[in-house]
Order: structure tokens, then sequence, then C-alpha cells
């Protein structure tokens, strides 16, 4: 099936100029080497190609090939996870159809899919289209692409989302997904998915999944923004996690962290955050937050987050930021302190990063009560297209003693320049 | 193989249903690619109001933007290419996203510093956002322990 699709996709890549007036072609080449020690006392050191690429129909828009992916290779001895010297991936290779009307897109390949409880990346195809009156309507279908431990022998995937509009007011959607996985029903689940804003100052947001196997409400999450002044956002957050329902699509090729007991994950708990948060612009250039979380659990003991950060800037070419966090549980491990300091300064071309985080233990881990990293990274800009940087880091945690890692990157824009 | 079952069918249906409401859809679209070039960050009530304003890229963003994706990706990708979700959201992927981007200091990424400490009591916290990118997907790494 691979096979197939990999040929597909080269059909449809070497067609495109023939069936189009004119095409553009931009993207990304980003190479990057890694020097770093493994657990084991080997020194590692791959070199990654990530390419990202998009073939345009430039007159009319209406036509477009999407692609990115990236491989490996190791110069020195194999990554001890995988033990393989050469891997990589195609993240997504998908045709792209699109209309001037309606917002209607059809994408034929391997597809991202965000549709409301979708989020799925797929062997196959998706469309969506606004109706008359506000209303929306997407789907897709194909073959979900997963993990490499099991065979694609059996499994498809398909849903769908049904929205409804009033511009600037609301905005709701149902979603369904289905997948099989060899031959056998492994997700069934929905969505329903709200943005709603009565007023200028206030903006609810959300989603609800209900899984159709277990017959449970997964999740419920929602945020609350209120802008009481011109400089102040306050923001409150409420998310509800049944792991029994959560946890369930879980099977021998899923990490196994994640299997319900005798696994890790007690299917008797449940999870229920309640945070609330401050944004402050005290001036254009300087900014504060303050955050709070409690954690409820049905099983476990309850726990609190709680923290605030600062950032300024001087101009676009200078700027810092300072945090500090506490995470108070009512168990060891849940018990610490979090900062993180960091500050840029960009030059005409060059630019210097530097960037520390630690936590403090309550309790020592491994001996070590503060674990710390702190990373150095510089970059210049040749021209419009190319950037070579690199950084180094030193850390010191509960894993790993001392650990200086090294990191090279060069970039190099083609086609039209694009700044994300 | 692919089971064409009565499921695919019913997707073939609800594709052809989909193609003819499509033909009574008159209306506009959003542009392919944002008419403006934006900084990093931007705040879209600087220039809109009304739902296109709650994509401030405010502190918080980095929470909410799954729901906003979720609704209309299309409107992200007027800014973004495909490849900057993928530098996080991946199948596969072997390179922790902080890792590529230790110069991008301002930019909201998973896993900075120490992950492999801090992922046992993210782990235990809240195991639901670890289980979206690592529980059929891009857990190589994650199987080497937790086989």
């Amino acid at each position: 099936m691979r096979i197939l699709c990999i040929v597909l996709f080269a059909l449809i890549l070497f067609s495109v100029p023939y069936t189009v007036s004119a095409v553009d072609l931009k993207g990304e080449s980003r190479t990057y080497l890694q020097a770093r020690e493994s657990a084991d006392d080997h020194h590692l050191l791959p070199l990654f190609e990530y390419l990202d690429f998009s073939l345009d129909d430039f007159e009319n828009e209406a036509v477009s090939i999407q692609f990115g992916g990236w491989a490996r290779q190791d110069l020195t001895q194999p990554q001890s996870f995988d033990n393989r010297s050469f891997n990589g991936d195609v993240q997504y290779a998908y045709l792209n159809l699109r209309r001037e009307e309606a917002n209607a897109f059809l994408n034929l390949g391997r597809v991202l899919v965000y549709e409301g409880v979708s989020s799925e990346l797929v062997d196959g195809l998706s469309l969506r289209t606004d109706l008359q009156g506000g209303f929306g309507v997407a789907a897709y279908g194909g073959i979900p692409v997963e993990s490499d431990f099991d065979d694609r022998d059996g499994d498809e995937i398909y849903g769908g989302r049904i929205s409804h509009e009033i511009p600037d007011l609301y905005r709701a959607g149902f979603s369904y997904l289905r997948e099989r996985n060899d031959s056998t029903d492994f997700r069934t689940e929905a969505g329903l998915d709200l943005w709603f804003s009565p007023f200028e100052i206030l903006e609810i947001t959300g989603l609800s999944t209900y899984n159709g196997e277990t017959y449970g409400w997964m999740e419920h999450t929602y945020y609350v923004t209120l802008l009481p002044m011109e400089k102040l956002r306050l923001t409150s957050e409420i998310s509800s996690i049944n792991y029994a329902d959560y946890f369930q699509a879980v099977d021998s090729y899923t990490t196994s962290v994640f299997n319900l007991q005798p696994g890790i994950i007690d299917p008797r708990e449940k999870m229920l955050l309640a945070g609330i948060g401050a944004q402050y612009a005290l001036r254009e250039n300087l900014s504060f937050t303050a955050d709070y979380k409690h954690y409820d659990y049905n099983v476990d003991d309850d726990a609190d987050y709680y923290g605030g950060s600062v950032t300024y800037t001087h101009s676009d070419n200078m700027g810092g930021g300072l945090s500090l966090y506490r995470m108070d549980g009512q168990n060891d491990r849940r018990e610490y302190f979090e900062s993180r300091l960091y500050a840029y300064k960009k030059y005409s071309k060059a630019d210097v990063t530097v960037d520390l985080f630690n936590v403090t233990y309550d309790k020592q881990v491994n001996d070590v009560k503060n674990a710390y990293s702190a990373s150095l990274a510089m970059g210049y800009n040749f021209t419009e297209r190319a950037r070579l940087a690199g950084d180094l880091e030193y850390s010191h945690n509960p894993t790993f003693d001392d650990d200086l890692r090294a990191f090279l990157k060069f970039l190099y824009q083609f086609g039209e320049l694009s700044d994300m | 193989m692919i089971h064409f079952s009565t499921k695919l069918t019913a997707f073939g249906l609800a594709c052809f249903l989909l193609a003819g409401f499509y033909a009574c859809a008159t209306m506009g679209s959003y542009m392919k690619v944002h008419p403006v070039e934006l900084t990093e960050a931007p705040i879209c009530s600087e220039c809109h109001e009304g739902d296109k304003a709650a994509l401030n890229h405010t502190p918080d963003y980095d929470l909410r933007h799954r729901f906003y994706a979720e609704q209309r990706s299309q409107v992200c990708s007027l800014c973004h290419k495909e490849s900057f979700c993928s530098d996080c959201h991946a199948n596969k992927e072997e390179l922790k996203p902080s890792d590529k981007f230790k110069d991008s200091p301002k930019r909201s990424l998973p896993h900075r510093g120490d992950y492999l400490t801090q992922h046992r009591i993210d782990g235990r916290i809240n195991p639901a956002p670890c289980l979206k990118c690592h529980g059929r997907n891009n857990n190589a790494r994650c199987r080497a322990c937790h086989k």
C-alpha cells in the first residue's frame, strides 16, 4: 500500500506541470547535525535532513502539491532506541485542490486532518466546504498513519464534522471519528466544539469528546477569556478527563505506559483541572503573567501549580524573560520549583540566545536536588535565504550527571521567501 | 489491504452529498496567504475584530491553539506552512521540537530542558496530552523503556 501511495504521489507530482499553466516551487531545506552521548556512554552523531516544499499553480491558486519529510543518517553508531543507522519519514505529502468559493478544498495523499475530535494523520482523502446559511461540512477517510510496530492490514479511519456559525458570535461543530484496526473496531469518538463570544470582551472556547466504545465522556476542556481592560487579559480553564474512557483505545502497539491496569493507568481515575490566569502589559515592551491551576483527582492526591513570569523586549533586537513556578503535590515527586531565564540579542546578521532552566526538587531524585540546563545558541544569516546556527547545551539532572550536547544547523529557503 | 466495508461506502456517499451541497455554495473564501507580512506572535486584534481577533497569539495561545485549528485550520495556513505544525505534531520524530529551535526562546515548545526526568512527573499529573502525540504515533523512543 505504501508503494502504491508513493507511486500515486509521484504521478500526481510530475503531472501537475502539464495540467496547470504555471507553477511556483518554494520550500526549505533544514540540515541538522547533533552530537550527544547516549545513556550507555556511546557518542552519537546523527545527521538529519528536513525538507518541505510546495508546488503551486500561482496564476489561479487552484492546485498545489505539499510535501514535508525527513531522513536521518548516523555518522557514528545507530541510535540505541531503534538500532537503525538510517531512518526517515514522510510527514505529509498531498495534492490540494482549492476553489475560490466557500473555502472548499480537497486534499489527496498523506494529509493532516484537524476537524473537531479528529487530529489525525491519514493516507487518504479529506475535503471540506462552507454551505449556505452558515453551515459547513468536512469529511475524510483512508488508512491511519501510525507506529511502525503494527501492520496496516484491516486498518481504516474515516470521519467528518458538521458546523454552524454566525460570524463573530459563535461557531459550533459536531464531529465523528471511526477507526478500525486489524479489521476490528478500535475507536469510535464523537465531539462537540465551540467558540462563543457574546461580547467583545468575553470568549469561550473548548471541546467535549465522547467515546462510543465505552459509552462515556472522554474529555471536557473549556477556556473562558475576559478582557476587562485593554492591557489586562484574564483566562480560566476547566478540564475533565475520565481515564477509563480516554485510554480505552490502547493495545499492544501503543506505548505500554498508557495501558489501563494491570498497566499504569488507573481506570477509576478522573482528573478535574481548574485554572485561572492573568496577563498584564504594563508597557508595550513589558508584560507580566500569573497562573494558578488546581488538579483534583478521584484516586490520586490533589496538586496545585502556580507561579508567574515577566517578559521584556527592548526594540525588536533584544529581550528576555523570567519565570518561576511551583508544583505543590502531596507526593515527593510533585514538590518542586521550576524556573527559567532567557535572553536574546540580534545584531544585523547575527544573533545570540542564552537559556537557563532549573528545577529544584523538595526531595532528591537519584541523589540530585537541582536539575539544570544551560544553552548558548548563536546564528548568522548569510543571506535572506541561508542561515547557519549552532548551540551548546550543558545539563545536570537525575539521569545524566554531566551532559554536553552540540547542535549545528543550516537552513536554506528556495523559491518565494516565507517567515513561518 | 483496505477493507471496503459498508462504512467506507457510507463515506463515499457522504462525499457525494457533500459535492451536492457544495454546488449550492456561492460564498467567498479566505485568501490563500495573509496579505500583510506578520511578525512573530501577532496581535490580530490590532487590525481585526470578532473571531479573527480571538487568534491573538498571546502567551496563553499555545494552550488554546488546538481548538482554533480543529474548527478552521485553513486560517492557520494563512500564515503558517504545514511544516510549522509537523515540527511538533509528527507521526515519527527523533528530535525534540525544542532542540531544533534553541535560537527561538519565545516560541512555545514542548519538552524544554531535561524532559527525561520531567516526563515522569508530567505523565502522572495529566497523561492525556501524552497519548495524543505518543500513543500509536511517534513512540519509538517511548517504547525503548515502556515496551
